[in-house]
């Protein structure tokens, strides 16, 4: 069961590499994609600027990394990608497999998956989340396409994973653990943060609550239900949001958090933890992979699960927001 | 051109019959967007007429998945009322993947039984995969969950204008599922229908080679397991997540959505349970009529409800 911890730079991979970080992963948009699609078309989930600009610097963050002896995993996983994209997509995944060493690429497009088994088979594909992976259909489609990791859904609850261990033989499994949730479920969330911001951010909308079919009228209880819990939605939203996108006061990462979950997590046999945040601060990042080191450490020593539940309590300093129970991500 | 209604419940079933009618408790959206979509359809085909095709299931809930029971009654109901058949399928994770399979195997057997395919929607490509493997009776169409294209109606006109980045209009007009690669992962099987939700910045690609659905009148911007209102009598720190027990709140509460900052927003927003949609505009309607009636083997799905 290995941390994977989020780059944004090469200066950040000697700090997380010596802090706990056991595999990394990015993104890279070089400029040249910018200037053929505009900054508002993404080569990933994420922002341009919260990857990599050149491959050049992408180079050097991988000989950084490999001498640590640590993988780098880029990510390719826009929602889609249509077919004016492929060869430079392609040309680019042939360059950073042939040339730069990058260990996997972290897709969600089953159409890139198919591309690059015919044109780079070399390449190594994680299944991104984004790609929906929530039964074990769907672990057995991507097994079959070549994947050699799945990245399960924010979603997939501790009880689910036996079954899709089971379907996933010998390929590998890597969940959540700390950071940045996502309100919907990713793969099926149509919008896009640029230009307008997450779609569930709440301070952008308003609630009207209305009855359902038209010839009922809402009394005066039920509004206030609802009005209760549109509050109660807010706070989850909140949670899910990284509590307003705030550091805590002893400088932690606050947000969506799976560490109580650990022992089940390594007893039913996930691979990878993934540290989400790849466009936060390099201070976040480091803070985020000590946390989550500090708690598997204690499971690798076979600590009781009742004392890894209270150390990772202990070590989040956050009792009323663990107690709320909407920032867990395994509830 | 062939006309589809989409049904989500067995209650809903009697509005196949004349789908242009205001029904007793429909509201006020539901009563807005069948005006404009039949205004739209009159416009661009003249006279009204009756659906050739039944949609029945949910597209975004895996806990509004119906009981097998359910499924073949609607079934029955399409062949006593001459309408085609097709079964319409949520995302599932593993329990009601099961409960799922339960329901595809009835339903092969049937289609065994009378020398007949069905057809089903997938909106999970593990659904997608399992019917290709285990029900070869069963004819998968994918579903428009599965097709990416962009719905967010708070930037959508911004690409549809000329101001827009020119190198971003196919990429943001543009999907997936028609590129060479999507395709010989499709061409592998039969699969040959794609369906989509009308786009509010319009279309860039060629998609001729494919048959092709369009959804009115509501286009799906997200869905999730994050429910608004499952779990309302629950504690706050059960809310918000897949709820086995569900009690269907969906089914009597809604919310409309306005936004603080876009507020030129051309389409009109709401939640119904874990999923929200934009409610198509009159125009947005009669631009995919007119490019279904164009395209002539088009079929077109009408909802008379939001579609949870």
């Amino acid at each position: 069961m290995k941390i994977l911890a989020p780059l944004g730079s090469l200066q950040e991979v000697e700090m997380l590499a010596e802090n706990g970080a056991e595999e990394f992963y990015c993104g890279v948009t070089p400029m040249e994609w910018i200037e053929k699609y505009s900054p508002g078309v993404w080569l990933n989930r994420r922002n341009p600027f919260a990857g990599v600009m050149s491959l050049k610097e992408l180079q050097n963050i991988v000989n950084a990394s490999h001498s640590y002896n640590i993988p780098v995993y880029l990510t390719l996983n826009a929602p889609y990608y249509v077919q004016e994209q492929y060869p430079m997509l392609l040309e680019l995944i042939t360059r950073c497999t042939q040339d730069i060493g990058v260990d996997a690429f972290i897709v969600s497009d089953i159409g890139l998956m198919m591309a690059m088994k015919e044109n780079v088979p070399a390449a190594v594909i994680h299944v991104s989340s984004l790609a929906a992976p929530l039964n074990t259909g769907s672990v057995q489609l991507y097994r079959e396409l070549g994947a050699e990791r799945i990245v399960l859904s924010r979603s997939v609850q501790i009880e689910e994973i036996a079954e899709l261990k089971a379907a996933a033989g010998d390929i590998e499994l890597e969940m959540f653990i700390l950071n940045d949730g996502c309100v919907y479920e990713e793969s099926f969330c149509h919008t896009t943060h640029n230009r307008a911001g997450a779609f569930c951010a709440q301070s952008q909308w308003e609630y009207i609550a209305l009855p359902t079919d038209g010839n009922v009228s809402l009394n005066h209880t039920e509004r206030q239900a609802l009005e209760n819990q549109v509050t109660d939605y807010r706070e989850f939203v909140w949670f899910v949001n990284d509590c307003g996108c705030q550091l805590a006061q002893d400088g932690l990462p606050l947000g969506p958090c799976g560490l109580c979950a650990l022992p089940e997590l390594y007893r039913a046999g996930i691979d990878s933890l993934k540290i989400v945040g790849r466009e936060g601060s390099p201070y976040r990042k480091l803070a985020s992979v000590q946390l989550v080191k500090a708690v598997v450490e204690q499971v690798r020593a076979k600590a009781a699960d009742d004392e890894i539940q209270s150390f990772a309590r202990k070590v989040r300093n956050q009792p009323s927001f663990c107690d709320s129970g909407l920032m867990c991500y395994y509830r | 051109m062939e006309f589809a209604i989409a049904i989500q419940s067995l209650r809903d079933m009697k509005l196949t019959e004349r789908p242009w009618k205001p029904f007793s408790y429909q509201n006020e959206i539901e009563t807005q967007t069948q005006k404009a979509f039949f205004e739209a359809w009159e416009t661009v085909y003249g006279k009204k007429r009756m659906p050739d095709r039944l949609y029945f299931g949910s597209e975004f809930c895996q806990y509004r998945l119906t009981s097998s029971i359910a499924v073949m009654k609607a079934l029955e109901y399409s062949r006593r009322n001459g309408l085609a058949f097709t079964f319409v399928t949520p995302y599932v994770h593993n329990v009601k993947f099961h409960a799922l399979t339960t329901i595809l195997t009835e339903l092969q057997q049937e289609a065994v039984k009378v020398k007949e395919k069905v057809e089903v929607v997938v909106n999970d490509w593990g659904v997608y995969s399992h019917i290709r493997k285990q029900f070869p009776m069963l004819c998968p169409v994918i579903g428009r969950l599965l097709n990416k294209v962009v719905r967010d109606p708070r930037i959508a006109d911004y690409y549809d204008n000329e101001n827009a980045p020119p190198q971003a209009i196919n990429v943001v007009k543009g999907n997936g599922l028609v590129s060479e690669w999507f395709g010989r992962f499709l061409e592998s099987s039969d699969t040959v229908r794609l369906e989509f939700d009308e786009a509010i910045q319009g279309f860039g690609q060629e998609t001729e080679s494919h048959a092709l659905s369009f959804h009115y009148p509501f286009g799906c911007v997200a869905s999730g397991s994050a429910c608004m209102v499952g779990f309302m009598d629950s504690d706050k720190k059960d809310k918000f997540r897949g709820d086995p027990d569900c009690k269907q709140q969906c089914q009597r509460y809604t919310f409309e959505l306005k936004n603080r900052q876009f507020t030129h927003m051309t389409h009109r927003i709401f939640q119904k349970g874990n999923t929200a949609f934009y409610a198509h505009n009159r125009t947005l309607i009669e631009t995919g009529l007119r490019r279904a009636m164009q395209a002539g083997a088009v079929r077109v799905v009408y909802s008379p409800r939001l579609p949870v």
